[in-house]
């Protein structure tokens, strides 16, 4: 991220910068972590992780406590802890602030009670703030887990969140919104997950494969969140580009970097079901299975092709990046990918210049700005 | 890849033709180091998959099995075959090599890379369990090998007994007799160790417990004593010879009946505890068989166990036919079987991978005996050396076996041979050193293939040591004077500078220091630093790093950040450097907040404490992310990695460095699942507790060191150019088996006597220093006559063996072992060099020399280095003399570091966060342009929300006949619009449209049905009359209409999409026209369509002009077409208006370009 800085602080266009990995997974936090830390606002193109949004801790928290017989003191105070407020709530009032909550948690024993029992125990306590009673009333107002209770309980409870939740997440971001827009984001998957969980925790209890709780209905929950896709789209104009290499396809960017060009990363060998020796019978198209499509996921194929994208993506300069060896100090090989790639190293006193306070392009990247000065000239 | 290939020679060709003889059989290799043992194997692994492809298998890859035992070494195994293929190919190195086209040998490669049996042995196997998971009661593949789940794991099954009320008062006899030590294992480590010994043994608790038992009888051979004589008996049972009993003649009869009656008790109470150890470890074996499948976490020892346990039938309940089915695949595929470094093999794996392999296949085992270090990790050397003499491997007796050995070493020069041979051939089979053990040692001898050199190969760092002991900081480096550190790091600095450690280019050769133990190696460091030399060292413990120690207090706290004593173990245990706000805090009551508010705080404090306030208030994201993701926002929060306030002693790139390696440590512990601050807590504190455990701190240093510091089991496998061996002055008896409370090697377990049993301590046993039995004073030779010790039995009887250890049988035997490992650890040191070795000796020794207790002494003999020679001096040896260079380099040279080191920006400077560029709008539409740019701040939530932006508008007024009972206002809106753009997009002519014909009212019902269920018929007849009278009667007056009915084309809903650059910020609008209508004039008309129930506001209005101008803005980026467009907003329903925009067309750009510049 330090060249992509490097980049703008030279006048490139945020949307003349691409970062490209073949697999965001492990990259995606450590990615977001060097972008703020240059100063840049980065978007990932890959489907929220919607689990570990707050919305969602919201809801799945809610289910925990009204599943649980004797919920514990966590259990209990968790929903208030993800800004829980009851649906007819005002801003000034609700969420409670985080600290009143833990003040109060500490005021708290650490045993396990039912519902109306801690209910009994907010009443009067001085030490417990007063709202922790409306959170225990509502608790116990709650309806048994039928599909549409479900979804109007966990409806009112993430509109609610979006209505006075969110704006706290906004109080208290930094101005590029980061986490509000994730949050957002998350809101919305969730509005939209509920939804759906009425039809599918309705058709599992006719099946007879879910029973009639709150447990199986967080159980399903974590089940759609995992795995239907959420909404892609980014909203910051402002933001560098981070996707994977299947999306650069038809793209065309000035400076694309590829992260990860480590042997065993890119390409990387996905499982198969089939066995190798049928796979390859199939792909040699011998004999009768020969009519069955050849299938490059078989092969290594499809991260060759993903990252010849990649290089046709890259309009004035590819910007390849790997490490030579582990935390644990284990060498990493480069991708084979690099054999038949021309290109320039960057020798190690220009990288560490790069990486320092002052940083300066290396180079050989700083040649691929005055080709592009050249070109258009 | 060089032009001159590697060939196969001698021993190693020899080899390799007997295994492409046959089709099946066993060849072992037994190699000298750099014999090119791994060469060997690459070249067979290759040549063997190359001849199966000519041979016409497309897939042989899936037929080889290449591993290794060493991680790292496995890595490798893949590339290294791939290069090896190609060079057999490019070279015609053998014949089935001209059968292949260029094309063919990369379809090899592509194919190799996939190969499925290239690893480890682990890896191996746990592809084995993957298949055979489910069938043996776990859920789903667990996760291998992750040491804090494991630890967790056992946590859970200690829990577990210490709550079975049938072993509690087992459990705590057992604790009170075992307590909890620093350097002791604790019962719950020893269950563990049971655990896993009993698994590698494959033996029931019964079997263990007569193990156990056998050890007391051993070291008890003549019972239960009866009086003072039978302990005296068991002296001399442990020397092996008679002593001289004088010695005990001060002891009274008093004191000897002491001595008999606590002896008895320790008898007793040791059986007794063995007793309640076997009894916890058997219920703990079933709990532990339960809680792995339950957790789904599992060891590498497991793995092996279960596999071959599962193939044994020693699981019960599986299903037969799937066995078969499995043992048939992996009996089919493994047709060739190549095992790089066999000796270190376990006895588990051993049994594990026998049941995949059959006598059809051919196996190749390439180790050295000499070379087996890994005892302690169970490693099973005898099962090599029972291939390499007896053809027996893998539970098969080989009908053919063919056995070499490679003397020849293509690694070191001749000089350094020599010298390793003079060293190694005397320490390695005296039988009171390297022959010791159990293992038969014959020394082959290095014949060094590279030519001589014409300069000092070997080096003496000679030095005038402090009198001290030899491994004591003193000697080491000492306070003043040169120690045996500095005079190294001197030789090594200097031959640096004058060219000695330089290659023919001037470039500096690669230099490795080597320990046996890494607690020197700070003292080390410092000396090597003070000579200009940069060293690579990751041999520091990660959990003992303040900082690193800080996020993880910090994630402690997090537990319940508003507990007081969790906020007073933070202030005064903790290194954020709070403690000087101890009585501020205590007059706050603990209270973060308080202390910021009301206290004169410095900036590091103010920094620190809004730093926690923060993370308190963001205490709830912590419970739904990942372990490693917060502590991210920790470190973050904090600045940890800049550490702005110098809050920490330690050098800012390795601050970085540690940082990383924590987050890397807690993702990879915490797999797929996530642990809140509490059950990350409980998750490390076994390892903060004992850091060695844990991971290592990650090397900071780039290519660009001067000299590396690696301990001997870490560099086994590896070279280097120049290699020195530091700190050889350790007494081989330390950390030996008398200092350990549980011994697990081979085919012998013990538990010491419990510690507890009253005995006593004033009365001496000679030669015992701590009498009959004191397990507290570890530092000595013995911890009394009855468990292990370091002594040898000629120091207390002169007529007795040299070459034996005093004890009993059994631990004498794990003792021999140890030492004689430690010899052949002497030799792997050695033989890590290339071009030169150093090693640093005293010019004279403290005491008489005792080459059979030190490395150093024997050394010293092996190079004839009497501590008078200088400069250098010749070695006569019966293959020829050979030079050895004494503190050999140029005094005055200096040896300063090249390279200037900056730190990087992220050791220096927090995360930029409150820096970042404020947010703006990537995607846009016209028809909400107006309120974003407006207030962008009160509409961002509903616009990344994708709700509907609100311009303030009037009420719906009362006299709007609509219900709103499930269709509210914007409902009604959305629905009616659909409705007349469905119409106008059908076509429907103008006198249905009029008399509110059937095709109308079938087009609402489906619009209104798409939008509601629910809505009654009331409800539906009132919302068609509105439609009919207030929408579409206006319509099909409007000007629009007109053109709609004379047009050429009508386009409804047509996506209307541009860009707009503001600096170097582009914005999209993204828009979609209700209706495009082209007259056949060519005159276009662009019209948006909206419903209104209020009157307009000058908002609203506002807002449409805006969206009229955007469309504007947008069709002429879009059109270089000259003929005039229209464009309007119009609306229908409460207020009939058609609205056009007077604005010009760049204040689209001029809005958008105060949003960005804001």
């Amino acid at each position: 991220m330090a060249t992509v800085a490097s980049l703008r602080d030279h006048g490139v266009p945020t949307r003349d910068i691409a970062v490209v990995v073949r697999d965001l997974d492990n990259y995606e936090e450590p990615l977001y972590r060097a972008s703020v830390h240059y100063g840049l606002t980065p978007v990932f193109w890959v489907q929220l992780r919607v689990t570990q949004t707050r919305p969602f801790a919201l809801i799945e928290s809610v289910c925990d406590v009204l599943a649980s017989d004797n919920p514990s003191r966590e259990i209990l105070c968790r929903p208030l802890e993800h800004r829980w407020a009851p649906p007819s709530a005002t801003s000034s009032e609700w969420p409670i602030d985080p600290k009143t909550i833990q003040v109060s948690m500490q005021a708290l024993p650490d045993e396990s009670r039912t519902l109306s029992e801690w209910h009994d125990g907010f009443e009067g306590n001085p030490e417990i703030d007063e709202r922790f009673v409306t959170y225990a009333e509502w608790l116990g107002d709650c309806p048994e887990p039928a599909p549409e209770a479900v979804t109007n309980v966990l409806t009112d409870v993430v509109e609610t969140y979006e209505e006075l939740g969110l704006p706290v997440t906004k109080e208290n971001d930094s101005p590029s919104l980061i986490e509000t827009e994730r949050d957002a984001r998350g809101t919305v998957r969730v509005k939209t997950l509920v939804q759906q969980l009425r039809h599918k925790y309705a058709d599992r209890l006719d099946e007879g494969t879910l029973d009639r709780s709150w447990s199986s209905v967080a159980e399903l929950s974590q089940l759609i969140a995992t795995q239907r896709p959420g909404r892609r789209e980014h909203s910051n104009a402002r933001a560098i580009d981070i996707l994977e290499a299947n999306d650069i396809w038809l793209l065309n960017v000035p400076y694309v970097l590829a992260v990860g060009l480590i042997d065993g990363e890119w390409p990387q060998q996905t499982e198969s079901v089939v066995p190798p020796e049928l796979q390859e019978a199939i792909l040699r198209g011998d004999g009768s299975v020969g009519t069955l499509a050849p299938r490059t996921a078989w092969t290594t194929g499809r991260d060759r092709d993903q990252f010849d994208d990649t290089l046709r993506a890259a309009g004035n300069g590819l910007i390849v990046t790997r490490h030579t060896e582990s935390t644990s100090g284990e060498e990493r090989r480069p991708s084979p990918l690099l054999d038949h790639l021309d290109t320039d190293l960057v020798p190690p006193d220009e990288r560490r210049q790069l990486m320092s306070e002052e940083r300066e392009l290396p180079n050989s990247v700083r040649a691929m700005l005055k080709h592009e000065v050249t070109d258009s000239e | 890849m060089s032009d001159d290939p590697i060939r196969l020679q001698n021993a190693q060709r020899d080899i390799r033709d007997a295994y492409f003889e046959h089709d099946s059989g066993l060849y072992t290799l037994n190699c000298v180091p750099g014999a090119g043992k791994s060469e060997v194997t690459d070249h067979i692994s290759a040549e063997d998959i190359l001849r199966r492809y000519v041979a016409g298998d497309p897939t042989p890859e899936q037929r080889v099995a290449a591993i290794s035992f060493n991680r790292s070494e496995a890595e490798s195994i893949i590339p290294d075959i791939c290069d090896r293929l190609r060079e057999i190919v490019k070279h015609d190195l053998v014949p089935a090599a001209s059968k292949v086209s260029d094309s063919e040998v990369e379809y090899l490669i592509q194919r190799i890379r996939q190969a499925p049996f290239v690893g480890t042995i682990d890896s191996i196997l746990r592809d084995v369990l993957s298949e055979i998971a489910s069938d043996i009661g776990f859920e789903e593949m667990p996760v291998v090998g992750n040491t804090a789940r494991q630890k967790q794991l056992h946590a859970a099954c200690y829990r577990a007994i210490q709550e079975d009320s049938d072993l509690a008062q087992r459990v705590e006899r057992l604790e009170d007799a075992y307590p909890t030590g620093e350097y002791d294992d604790d019962v719950s480590e020893m269950l563990e160790t049971a655990v896993t010994y009993c698994r590698d043994r494959r033996i029931s608790t019964e079997r263990f417990h007569s193990n156990l038992e056998q050890t007391v009888e051993d070291v008890y051979a003549q019972g239960r004593p009866g009086s003072f004589s039978d302990v005296v008996a068991a002296v001399e049972h442990c020397v092996g010879a008679d002593i001289d009993e004088s010695a005990y003649d001060d002891i009274g009869d008093d004191e000897r009946n002491r001595i008999c009656d606590a002896d008895s008790r320790l008898h007793d109470d040791w059986r007794a505890r063995i007793n309640d150890f076997c009894t916890v470890l058997e219920e703990y074996r079933i709990t532990y068989r339960q809680t792995i499948r339950d957790r789904g976490v599992v060891s590498h020892t497991d793995v092996a166990y279960l596999v071959d346990a599962y193939f044994d039938d020693r699981l019960g309940n599986v299903d037969d036919a799937h066995r078969t089915r499995i043992r048939h695949r992996y009996q089919t595929r493994i047709q060739s079987l190549i095992i790089d470094e066999a000796q270190d093999v376990s006895s588990i794996q051993h049994a594990a991978l026998s049941h995949l392999v059959t006598p059809s296949a051919r196996v190749f085992g390439a180790g050295d005996l000499l070379q087996s270090v890994y005892l302690w990790r169970h490693a099973e050397p005898t099962l090599f050396e029972t291939a390499t003499d007896d053809g027996e491997y893998l539970g098969i007796d080989w009908d053919i076996h063919e056995h070499r050995t490679a003397k020849t070493t293509y690694r070191c020069v001749p000089d350094v041979a020599s010298a390793i041979n003079e060293i190694s051939e005397a320490a390695l089979t005296d039988p009171a050193r390297g022959n010791l053990g159990a293992l038969d040692v014959r020394y082959p001898g290095l014949e060094a293939d590279r030519g001589s050199t014409d300069e000092s190969n070997v080096h003496i760092a000679a030095f005038d040591p402090r009198a001290s002991d030899p491994d004591s900081y003193t000697w080491v480096k000492p306070v003043e004077g040169r120690g045996e550190a500095t005079t190294l790091a001197t030789l090594l600095s200097k031959g640096l500078a004058d060219g000695s450690f330089t290659d023919e280019n001037d470039d500096s050769l690669g230099i490795t220091v080597l320990f046996r133990w890494s607690s020197k190696m700070d003292v080390y460091e410092e000396a090597f630093e003070e000579m200009g030399l940069s060293v690579r060292n990751a041999s520091e413990d990660l959990f003992e790093c303040s900082v690193v120690d800080v996020v993880l207090d910090v994630c402690e706290w997090l537990v319940a950040p508003a507990d007081p004593e969790r906020n007073r173990d933070l202030v005064i245990e903790s290194n954020l450097g709070l403690e000087p706000l101890t009585n501020n805090f205590e007059t706050h009551h603990w209270d973060i907040d308080a202390i910021l508010d009301g206290c004169d705080l410095t900036d590091a404090h103010q920094h620190v404490l809004g730093g926690l306030s923060e993370l308190r208030d963001r205490r709830d994201s912590f419970l739904s992310r990942p372990a490693g993701t917060y502590a991210q926002d920790i470190i973050e929060t904090l600045a940890l990695r800049a550490d702005p306030y110098g809050c920490f002693d330690i050098d800012p790139a390795q601050r970085v460095a540690n940082l990383d390696a924590l987050v890397e440590t807690l993702d990879e512990w915490e797999a797929d699942e996530h642990f809140t601050p509490s059950e990350l807590t409980e998750l490390i504190e076994p390892f903060r507790e004992n850091p060695y455990m844990g991971p290592n701190q990650p090397s900071t240093a780039d290519t660009s060191h001067d000299v590396e510091f690696r301990t001997v089991h870490d560099a086994k496998g590896d070279q280097d150019d120049v290699v020195a061996i530091a700190n050889p002055g350790f007494d081989l008896w330390k950390h030996g088996p008398q200092a350990q409370r549980f011994l697990t090697q081979g085919s012998i377990a013990g538990l010491a006597p419990p510690t507890n049993t009253d005995i006593p301590s004033d009365v001496a046993l000679p030669a015992f220093v701590n009498g009959l039995y004191d397990p507290e004073d570890t530092r000595d030779r013995d911890v009394g006559l009855r468990w292990a010790t370091g002594h040898w039995c000629d120091d207390i009887a002169e007529s007795a063996d040299s070459t034996s250890l005093v004890g009993p049988e059994r631990l004498r035997r794990v003792a021999a072992n140890e030492r004689a490992e430690t010899w052949r650890l002497l030799y792997v040191a050695l033989t890590r060099a290339r071009d030169h070795l150093v090693v640093p000796l005293p010019r004279s020794l403290p005491d008489e020399s005792r080459p059979r207790d030190r490395w150093l002494d024997t050394i010293r003999e092996g190079l004839n280095f009497t501590g008078s020679q200088t400069g250098s001096y010749t070695v006569d040896t019966d293959t020829g003399p050979f030079d050895i260079g004494v503190n050999d380099v140029a005094l005055q040279a200096t040896w300063a570091e090249t390279t200037t080191t900056c730190d990087d920006d992220v050791a220096v400077n927090p995360p930029r966060r409150t820096d970042l560029d404020p947010w703006v709008p990537r995607f846009t539409n016209p028809s909400t342009l107006y309120p974003l740019t407006d207030d962008p701040d009160a509409q961002v939530l509903d616009h990344l929300l994708g709700n509907a932006l609100h311009t303030e508008a009037n009420d719906v007024p009362d006299d709007v006949p609509l219900q709103f009972d499930q269709l509210g206002p914007d409902d009604v809106g959305s629905c009616l619009h659909e409705v007349l753009t469905t119409l106008v997009e059908r076509e429907v002519p103008e006198h249905t449209l009029r008399s509110l014909g059937d095709e109308v009212r079938r087009v609402f019902d489906d619009v209104v049905d798409d939008h509601t269920t629910r809505i009654d018929d009331d409800e539906r007849d009132g919302l068609f009359t509105f439609f009919g009278e207030e929408v579409l009667d206006d319509f099909v007056a409007s000007d629009l209409w007109g053109d709609i009915q004379r047009a050429e084309r009508v386009t409804v809903e047509r996506p209307i999409d541009g860009l707009v650059t503001i600096d170097d910020v582009e914005i999209e609008i993204h828009g979609t026209s209700d209706f495009v209508v082209k007259l056949p004039s060519g005159e276009q008309h662009v019209a948006d369509l909206k419903i209104t129930l209020t009157d307009q506001t000058s908002e609203t209005r506002r807002r449409y002009e805006l969206q009229v101008t955007a469309y504007s803005y947008l069709f002429e980026q879009q059109e270089s077409s000259e003929s005039p467009v229209k464009r309007t907003v119009e609306t229908f329903g409460v207020e009939r208006d058609t609205i056009e925009s007077s604005w010009p067309s760049n204040i689209v750009e001029r809005r958008l370009a105060a949003l960005v510049r804001q």
